[in-house]
């Protein structure tokens, strides 16, 4: 029966014999931290890519907001300006019409019509407001279950 | 010699051990030692900045939701002369662009502080167009373009009258300050204003957060009727033209609310150019004149109220009447023998209307004046309201005199305002109605609209209908020009005399005209002021005319039927 102390001295001998053994041993190690090294690094530039590709977003959606903003109020205020009453005046003079004097309006009474009787437009009634993620995790689980199952409708 | 390569190599790699270690050393006190505060500022310095992010101003809309006062982007172009570094490139640029001389801004460049350093900014031009502001923008952004260094292309919220001096004293403006001046705009300031936040901006993509969203001011709904302050001011430019006139104001109000619909005011001024301009506050709310004889609805109301006469009480004019030493007479200096109440306001008698006040004695007339809000501001909500002034028995500059005078609207003061509301209780049945110019204010998804409110009861419906009777046979009797074919028509005119230091000015006047219809259901009264027209002092002949080309058009804008029609649809009812 071969003891313990034998056993080590065999396997030394082995590793003196070819020292190549101890050489794999190391580059396996390192090759395996570098991996390690590597995939954590790229996993975090990915992230930090991610990241800086969203910031850079928000800060070209803030710049492109404030430009639509000003752009709205410009818009705003051509179209009050070419609404104005002195335009408005003018175009319809251009157009041959006139202001109307009182004694030109013809006011009619109408049997059965009562000063502010309008309709009043009820708005229509709306779907109950839901929201956009109903879905809890277990939910999903079942659902992706049962699909891979062959369950799933 | 191995013992001398080796001990080379050991120096080397002691040395290299020993800068290694140092910079070690170094690397870790920069990390952790008494520097790192200053090190985080720069980076902060270099990486964000401080912005402040205004909220944009609430818009200002008439009652139809017609839009008066909104905003707008323009530029403020300035230079750094210590951040320029082609004087001629810049100063050519600039020439081009605004249109000035190119001397002028090349000096801009070179300017220096008082130490002599090139200045840190000059400001030149402020302001300019969007599309001028954005080409420059655009300019400084062309690589291949001008060098522009140096130049300082800043925006600026601008206020946007788009119906240029169109209400322009009611609406105010905003400086450049962001501020409100005059009218609503000072009055609603705090309103309108939206919030002014300090945020960080972020240069590095990794920290940028979302900008801070300060709330913005909130809408303003007026009860002003764009059409009819066009048409007011339209028909009060006519007046002032066609009379002569140096001035003027008209307002028109819904007596049975208080509601303003229209506040014109000639010369007026373009708010989008408030630099260029002087301007005055709004004289509708802050002239004070004596109203002169005008101002005798309210003696003839306080008496009637009163009791110490009846629509149909007698007297006989003489043409003078003495009150506290001082002989008072009629604008013609004409005795107008036997006469009744209407009669003393179709002939806009002095002597009458002094016989009335001097029956009431100081202290009720003095009481109905208080009642009627004479010589108190009424609280519309404009900035720069006077008050008016009415002395009083136990004044100082009280004389018993007065009592008589201040019947006929001399030796009291009172604004447009202030005369149209205490107008306004004859023809809303007794109750004078706060005036006001907010309809709602919109914040957001909330509404917060104004009521109307009650600001006084100075006289009851059967006086003021009673009244409104007289005044408007008064019109038809003897100031036909105020008439509208089928609309009953009441008022009453005034002409003021000014006063000037040792009496009253002899060639000037001030004319008014207050009216009301239609009389049984009021739906406007207008107060024409015409201030020293040239070619009548009267107001029978300047400021009842202009009422008159107002109403006729006025009821037309403000579908009000014809009398019959009114009570055949009242009767189908």
């Amino acid at each position: 029966m071969m003891s313990f102390r034998s056993r080590y001295d065999d396997v030394t001998r082995a590793f003196r014999q070819a020292p190549w053994r101890v050489q794999t041993q190391f580059i396996a190690t390192f090759a395996t931290i570098a991996v390690v090294i590597v995939a954590l690094g790229g996993m975090y530039l990915a992230e930090a890519s991610r990241t800086a590709t969203a910031g850079r977003d928000v800060q070209s959606l803030q710049i492109q907001k404030a430009e639509l903003e000003m752009s709205i109020n410009r818009l705003n205020a051509s179209i009050a300006q070419m609404k104005s009453v002195s335009r408005l005046e003018n175009r319809v003079r251009e157009m041959g019409f006139v202001a109307a004097q009182s004694t030109q309006v013809e006011f009619i009474v109408v049997d059965g019509y009562r000063k502010g009787q309008g309709q009043t437009a009820t708005p229509v009634a709306s779907a109950p407001e839901t929201p956009d993620y109903n879905e809890t995790l277990g939910m999903w689980l079942a659902r992706t279950l049962s699909t891979m199952i062959g369950l799933g409708g | 010699m191995v013992d001398s390569v080796r001990g080379r190599l050991r120096f080397i790699l002691g040395l290299f051990a020993v800068i290694t270690g140092l910079i070690l050393i170094r690397l870790v006190s920069l990390q952790f030692g008494s520097s790192v505060a200053f090190f985080e500022t720069q980076r902060d310095l270099a990486s964000s900045y401080r912005v402040q992010i205004t909220a944009p101003r609430g818009k200002i809309f008439d009652r139809d939701g017609e839009l008066l006062a909104t905003n707008d982007v323009q530029y403020a172009i300035g230079i750094s002369p210590d951040f320029v570094t082609n004087a001629e490139s810049v100063a050519k640029i600039l020439s081009q662009t605004l249109s000035r001389p190119y001397s002028e801004l090349y000096a801009m460049t070179q300017q220096k502080s008082e130490n002599g350093q090139p200045s840190k900014y000059v400001l030149v031009q402020r302001p300019v167009t969007a599309e001028i502001g954005e080409k420059l923008i655009a300019m400084q952004k062309d690589l291949l373009g001008p060098n522009l260094a140096g130049v300082v292309v800043e925006p600026m919220q601008r206020r946007v009258y788009p119906g240029g001096t169109m209400a322009a004293h009611t609406l105010g403006f905003v400086g450049y300050d962001s501020k409100g001046y005059f009218g609503v705009e000072e009055f609603y300031n705090d309103v309108l204003t939206g919030r002014t936040v300090t945020g960080i901006k972020q240069v590095v993509p990794f920290d940028v957060a979302l900008n801070p969203n300060p709330a913005q001011g909130s809408d303003l709904y007026l009860t002003l009727d764009r059409e009819i302050q066009a048409l007011t001011e339209q028909v009060l430019a006519d007046a002032t033209k066609k009379y002569g006139a140096e001035s003027g104001t008209i307002i028109v109000m819904e007596p049975k609310t208080g509601r303003i619909l229209a506040m014109a005011v000639a010369p007026s001024f373009d708010p989008n150019k408030f630099v260029e301009q002087n301007i005055k506050p709004n004289p509708a709310v802050s002239a004070q004149f004596e109203p002169g004889s005008g101002f005798k609805i309210i003696t003839m109301a306080s008496a009637l109220q009163s009791g110490v006469v009846t629509p149909e009480s007698k007297y006989v004019d003489t043409g003078f009447i003495e009150v506290g030493g001082v002989i008072i007479r009629n604008w013609n200096r004409a005795a107008w023998g036997p006469q009744d109440m209407t009669g003393i306001l179709q002939h806009s008698l002095n002597v009458g209307s002094a016989m009335l006040a001097v029956k009431m004695g100081p202290q009720k007339y003095y009481n109905y004046l208080s009642a009627f809000g004479i010589g108190q501001p009424t609280n519309i909500d404009l900035s720069g309201e006077a008050t008016g002034r009415v002395k009083r028995p136990g004044d100082r500059d009280w004389y018993e005199s007065d009592l008589g005078t201040n019947a006929f609207g001399q030796g009291v003061a009172t604004t447009p305002i202030q005369l149209l509301v205490a107008a306004s209780a004859v023809a809303n049945q007794g109750a004078m109605m706060q005036p006001h110019l907010l309809e709602k204010v919109v914040d957001g998804n909330s509404v917060h609209s104004t009521r109307p409110q009650v600001l006084g009861r100075p006289i009851s419906p059967d006086v003021a209908n009673m009244l409104s009777n007289m005044l408007q046979t008064s019109v038809e009797r003897e100031t036909k020009s105020v008439m509208v074919n089928g609309y009953k028509i009441a008022g009453k005119t005034g002409t003021a005399q000014i006063p000037v230091p040792g009496g009253y000015d002899k060639d000037k006047t001030i004319a008014t005209f207050i009216g009301w219809g239609p009389v049984d259901d009021p739906q406007f009264i207008v107060l024409v002021k015409l201030d020293k027209p040239s070619t009548s002092i009267w107001g029978s002949e300047t400021a009842a005319p202009t009422f008159g080309e107002l109403a006729k058009r006025l009821v037309v804008l403000m579908k009000i039927p014809p009398d019959n029609v009114r009570r055949s649809l009242n009767q189908g009812n």
